[in-house]
């Protein structure tokens, strides 16, 4: 089923990997001009939900719709763009930014053909956005935490993406990094991108954020505007959390009103 | 008289030039992804189709090329598919490689430790005319898709789940390199042998390396190590009188020992200046 304006439609999905299911019973629409946290302790499901978006994991059942396409047959993977969480890919060879970034415009062009003189431009332009200016002849793993979370953005937008989906984009850097990578995520918001953040920790972006997502040992517990109890619930220790979640009611029923 | 003023050496020379270029083109792509000793695997695969082609008398440079395809292809599939077991399974398949090959060998017609020899550690003053036909058509062919497929197999081999995620045909991607590489181990195994090619793949990508900066000049700079070892490796077994294969893959060593070395003076050189100089 697909709602007019949504980019991403689940319907009783299931999610998971080679026939072994992660999260069941996914309902969930993504819209246009959404800025989303997803949000649950390790092990819940989450990084998975946003995998099965592109292709890294298996929608196993349900329906699953892409842009109003089955995401069987959605071709037009450049409109979604993704942050891994990992900093530092495996290569151990020097990479440039632009390099990096210019890797990110095969989803958009032909990979097969050289580069043209708009995926050249389109380069520096989602370079020049994520405040890496001068440093695209750098090499990658000799920048800081948060100039490679940059880096990784800028790969993932330079394909003139509608949907920014990012993994941890918080781990591995520092507080400041943190503050000044949730405004540049708010700047993208305000300019049209959707954005879908999978976090342990809504606090860098709950000033930004116009829904929260709760995954709990593979489900959607909670799907609603940001309120002050789940924000609050939400900066609490996920051990903790997850114990007494239904005793303490903290979260209205899935796909929520506010509270 | 000079080493080129005969046939067979300027044959060697060309054939060097050809694998001192296609080796560490595609070697660059197998460094990245932290496969720098696959080579060396097929390789071993590769030993049993030559046996394969010297048993039934026909072409074993071909038969050795098909072989090193299917086992190239088979060992993408295995090591894909993630499982526990692959890596044994990786094991098995290059050990069953070399033991095959010594096998098939030594109960083919004319199959001596000589003939082994020749194609494990190299013969390249045995390179005919046809030879360096098939050679070079096919090093020219490696060539030229590592180049015109930098960027894509550049993607998929600094970060092939970010591949995957943005629809690039990731496993088809896999297995042409995969193709490519057991191309370029069967046209190297005249000029280094099939013990030696890894070196040649690796070695002068690991010089590039250190002289680099971004991975399209590491490309480049290994190209320009590759060939100069190659063809002055051949040049210097002709003179010293010494097998070409290890001759050409102590040089390409001797050139990494001396830039590491100078990298690691300049280096030293650079903690000592006071900061006042350096700023």
């Amino acid at each position: 089923m697909h709602i007019d304006g949504s980019y991403l439609d689940l319907v009783d999905a299931t999610l998971g990997y080679d026939n072994s299911a992660v999260l069941t019973d996914v309902n969930l629409s993504i819209s246009a001009g959404e800025f989303v946290g997803v949000v649950g302790p390790n092990g819940s499901g989450k990084s998975t939900l946003i995998k099965s978006f592109v292709g890294l994991a298996d929608r196993l059942h349900g329906e699953f719709t892409a842009f109003g396409v089955d995401a069987g047959n959605f071709k037009q993977r450049w409109r979604i763009g993704y942050v891994p969480q990992h900093l530092t890919p495996t290569g151990v060879l020097p990479a440039t930014v632009e390099e990096v970034v210019a890797s990110g415009r095969l989803a958009k062009s032909r990979w097969y053909r050289p580069p043209s003189r708009a995926d050249r431009v389109a380069v520096n332009e989602a370079i020049a956005r994520l405040g890496l200016d001068g440093l695209g002849k750098k090499v990658v793993h000799h920048l800081s935490g948060g100039q490679q979370r940059r880096t990784l953005i800028a790969r993932a937008l330079v394909s003139e993406t509608d949907l920014l989906l990012l993994d941890e984009p918080t781990a591995g850097i520092d507080v400041e990094a943190q503050a000044s990578l949730s405004l540049t995520l708010a700047q993208l918001a305000t300019a049209g991108t959707t954005i879908v953040v999978v976090t342990h920790d809504l606090a860098p972006f709950e000033s930004h954020l116009t829904r929260v997502v709760w995954v709990t040992h593979g489900r959607i517990e909670y799907d609603g505007p940001p309120t002050q109890s789940v924000l609050t619930a939400a900066s609490e220790p996920f051990a903790h959390h997850h114990n007494d979640i239904t005793e303490r009611s903290a979260f209205p029923p899935h796909r929520g009103t506010v509270p | 008289m000079s080493a080129l003023s005969y046939d067979f050496m300027q044959r060697a020379l060309l054939a060097a030039v050809l694998v001192g270029l296609a080796a560490p083109a595609v070697g660059t792509y197998l460094v990245q992804r932290r496969l720098a000793l696959i080579g060396d695997g097929i390789g071993h695969v590769a030993l049993t189709g030559v046996a394969l082609g010297l048993l039934l008398g026909n072409a074993p440079i071909l038969v050795a090329l098909v072989t090193a395809i299917a086992g190239a292809v088979a060992i993408e599939v295995v090591r894909l598919s993630g499982k526990t077991s692959g890596d044994l399974a990786l094991a098995i398949m290059f050990y069953g490689g070399i033991a095959a090959g010594v096998v098939l060998i030594s109960k083919a017609p004319g199959g001596s430790a000589a003939s082994l020899n020749q194609y494990l550690f190299g013969a390249i003053t045995a390179t005919s005319p046809q030879d360096l036909l098939v050679f070079g058509a096919l090093s020219i062919v490696v060539l030229l898709l590592s180049i015109g497929l930098l960027r894509p197999l550049f993607a998929i081999s600094y970060d092939s789940e970010y591949a995957t995620a943005t629809g690039l045909p990731v496993l088809a991607l896999n297995v042409l390199l995969a193709v490519m590489t057991a191309t370029t181990v069967v046209v190297a195994m005249r000029v280094v042998g099939l013990l030696l090619i890894s070196a040649l793949m690796v070695v002068p990508v690991a010089t590039a390396q250190l002289l680099a900066h971004s991975f399209r000049a590491t490309f480049f700079v290994s190209l320009a190590i590759g060939v100069s070892c190659a063809a002055l490796g051949v040049l210097a077994s002709y003179y010293l009188d010494t097998p070409s294969g290890g001759t050409i893959v102590l040089m390409t060593i001797a050139v990494f020992i001396a830039v590491a070395g100078g990298a690691a003076v300049l280096r030293l050189l650079h903690r000592r200046r006071p900061a006042s100089v350096r700023a």
